[in-house]
């Protein structure tokens, strides 16, 4: 392990590499700056310039780009008060009052400083679960991996969408799109409804284009997107921000505890970011024994969702790389860049491309810092990218994504399928349904398949070969709790509802 | 949106679903028997949400709000009660808002476009149409984006990639 580390870290070091890095890095720190856009729009544009490169170059550039997202996001949040993705959200509460009241530049010091810290913490803690999951994975077969694959998805159907079975409705459209074409194990083609281009399936790069891209330039069309004033300023720069990137020092305890719910909450699958970045606030706030300040600007409640939304990246790659089981939108959009690239991840990634995955390390360290310093040196200059009115970004980025789908296979047929996938993505959100379980099912769906063949010829056509296996009938049981949970939560919050209805009325 | 326009969409996915269920049973069912249950399944998913619509009293008891339903996922706005706070320090401006069917209509024809005078020349074209047809732009500037945009695509993917673009049905003629 140590040799490929070392491979790694050469990789890491030549010059082509550092150009990618920052390319990848700048490209998503940008995205991320964008509202409207995010790591997973830049990820997405930046997949169908990876076909051609060697999977280290390609992965240094989607891995820095998905790593310097969130600094990005994070500027705007602080400077004007919109959070660049949904992750900076928690950022606005204290940054924007920052802002405010002229501390713009200690928070963006503070912000950069725990989004760094954060990143190397979250990478950290991978690099040192790496040798742990070759061993934990080993134990896999065909039914602990569908029963695996069954819980993620029932883990992300339930916490994503705003009700339960919107959820899982997405998780059973990503399926069935999965299941279109040759049927990989018994042969015979499905639900191609005799056009041949379908024989092989739903093209990745039109699913992934679709519902991320061409979803996205709908909405930003419709609904346009708030356009900054450029009269946020930035006073007596160097000053505040050197204070500010000693804050997370300063405040070390919670910066470690803050990264820890971020690295943690970043392996749960389907909650991610966004999650872990407000309970990392809450965290601050309830830990804090002054509380006067939160939400009038106080710089915890700085550190405290950055570092942590920062740190859940590391988190959510440990799921996608020993098990193949993505947590979110950008890291499904890793595996479907890791499949496009012949890689499969599991077993024989951690075995025979374990180089890769330190490289991957790596860049996703190398990203932050890069973003971090970027945020420090030019933060007034970047939060100018979002005066970029959508009448640009819209005809761009829908072009950029179309003439993307068209490179995966070099079929105009895909440019349709683009298409029809996107409006299909815009219409699911316009009615709750979200669209990361659909793409994650998506990827799923074949591997599922496969897995449920093989189970079945393990156990010679019985399905009780699930109870014969330890690890597949705890996964099989933690599914029957995740989807029960909500409905005993659910009936909790009425008892108690009416309980304390009865207890006034009982009080009267 | 009222719970009849759901209702609509959520019998219309049922219908779909229940469609392709129809067409999975025949003598090759082996070749679906994995697609078949998730199609009963999401056939029951999509009964309970018709019925969660239908009934409302019955609605949370069958279709429960997300856990995490409690977080807030959109944009907050940071509470302000301190006097010093300028609310004036950053002035956002939503621009243009287009209907639905303006935007879905400008996507097809950008395919159409893009069959007909390929990709490189029809990503210039679709951004004119976009920028100054629809939303009003001046076509100076939009006619530079288009060119911009499009000799970045050529040397991005033609050139930097290797990547033949699809020359579009005139020019393949003419060539």
């Amino acid at each position: 392990m140590g040799y490929n580390a070392l491979s790694a870290l050469k990789i890491l070091m030549q010059f082509d590499s550092i150009l990618y890095l920052i390319g990848g890095g700048l490209f998503g720190m940008l995205a991320g700056l964008i509202p409207g856009l995010s790591g997973s729009t830049a990820i997405i544009l930046l997949i169908p310039l990876t076909f051609g490169m060697d999977p280290n170059q390609a992965f240094l550039t989607l891995v820095s780009a998905y790593g310097a997202s969130t600094v990005g996001g994070s500027l705007t949040a602080i400077i004007i008060g919109v959070p660049g993705q949904g992750k900076n959200a928690a950022t606005v509460f204290d940054g924007f009052p920052m802002s405010q009241k002229g501390q713009a530049a200690e928070a963006v010091g503070a912000a950069a400083a725990s989004s760094a810290y954060g990143g190397i913490f979250g990478a950290l803690v991978l690099a040192f679960l790496i040798p742990v999951m070759r061993q934990v994975v080993l134990l896999f077969g065909p039914p602990e991996f569908l029963m695996l694959a069954v819980w993620g998805l029932s883990v992300i159907g339930v916490l994503t969408g705003r009700y339960l079975i919107n959820g899982l409705i997405a998780v059973f459209i990503g399926l069935l799109l999965s299941f279109v074409g040759f049927n990989p194990v018994v042969g015979g083609i499905r639900y191609t409804f005799g056009s041949m281009y379908l024989w092989d399936g739903i093209s990745m790069a039109s699913v992934f284009i679709g519902f991320f891209a061409v979803s996205i330039v709908i909405d930003l069309a419709i609904k346009g997107v708030p356009i900054a004033g450029s009269r946020a300023k930035i006073h007596n720069a160097f000053k505040k921000m050197l204070v500010g990137l000693m804050a997370p020092i300063r405040h070390f305890a919670l910066f470690i505890r803050c990264s820890a719910i971020g690295t943690i909450i970043g392996m749960i699958p389907g909650v991610g970011g966004i999650v872990a970045a407000f309970l990392a606030y809450g965290h601050a706030v309830q830990s804090s024994k002054d509380k006067s300040m939160f939400g009038k600007g106080d710089i915890r409640g700085v550190i405290g969702p950055e570092s942590s939304n920062n740190s859940s990246a590391g988190g959510a790659m440990v799921p996608l790389l020993a098990f193949g089981i993505p947590g979110g939108e950008a890291t499904a959009l890793m595996l479907g860049a890791l499949m496009i690239h012949g890689i499969s991840p599991g077993a024989q990634m951690l075995k025979n491309h374990l180089t890769l995955v330190w490289v991957m390390i790596g860049a996703l360290i190398l990203s932050n810092i890069m973003a971090s310093l970027v945020a420090v040196l030019a933060a007034p200059q970047l939060v100018k990218v979002t005066t970029i009115s959508p009448e640009y970004l819209v005809p761009i980025i829908l072009s950029v994504s179309l003439v993307g789908s068209y490179s995966f296979h070099h079929r105009m047929f895909d440019v349709v399928v683009t298409v029809i996938m996107g409006i299909l993505g815009y219409i699911l959100k316009r009615f709750d349904i979200p669209t990361a379980p659909v793409v994650i099912a998506y990827i799923l769906g074949s591997i599922m398949e496969k897995s449920f063949f093989r189970t079945l010829q393990i156990g010679r056509g019985s399905f009780m070969v699930f109870f014969h296996r330890p690890i597949a009938i705890t996964l099989l049981l933690i599914t029957t709790i995740t989807l029960m949970w909500p409905y005993v939560s659910s009936a909790l919050k009425r008892r108690r509802k009416t309980n304390s209805i009865s207890n006034k009325g009982e009080g009267a | 949106m009222n719970n009849r326009i759901k209702s609509f969409f959520y019998l219309s996915l049922l219908m779909v679903f229940t469609f392709l269920t129809i067409i999975s049973i025949g003598p090759e069912i082996k070749k679906t028997i994995f697609p078949l249950i998730i199609l009963t399944l999401s056939i029951i998913a999509c009964i309970a949400k018709l019925v969660a619509l239908v009934k409302p009293s019955w609605g949370k008891v069958i279709d429960p709000e997300s856990i995490l339903e409690g977080i807030d996922r959109s944009s907050p706005t940071p509470t302000d009660k301190e006097g010093e706070i300028n609310k004036d320090l950053s002035n956002r401006v939503v621009t243009v808002k287009l209907s639905l069917i303006t935007v879905i209509l400008w996507i097809f024809l950008t395919v159409i476009i893009f069959y007909l005078v390929g990709l490189v020349v029809g990503a210039g074209i679709s951004t004119i149409i976009y920028m100054s047809v629809i939303c009003k732009e001046k076509w100076t500037i939009s006619i530079v984006t288009a060119i911009f945009l499009s000799i970045a695509i050529y040397l991005g993917f033609n050139i930097a990639l290797k990547s033949p673009l699809y020359p579009g049905l005139l020019f393949e003629k003419l060539l």
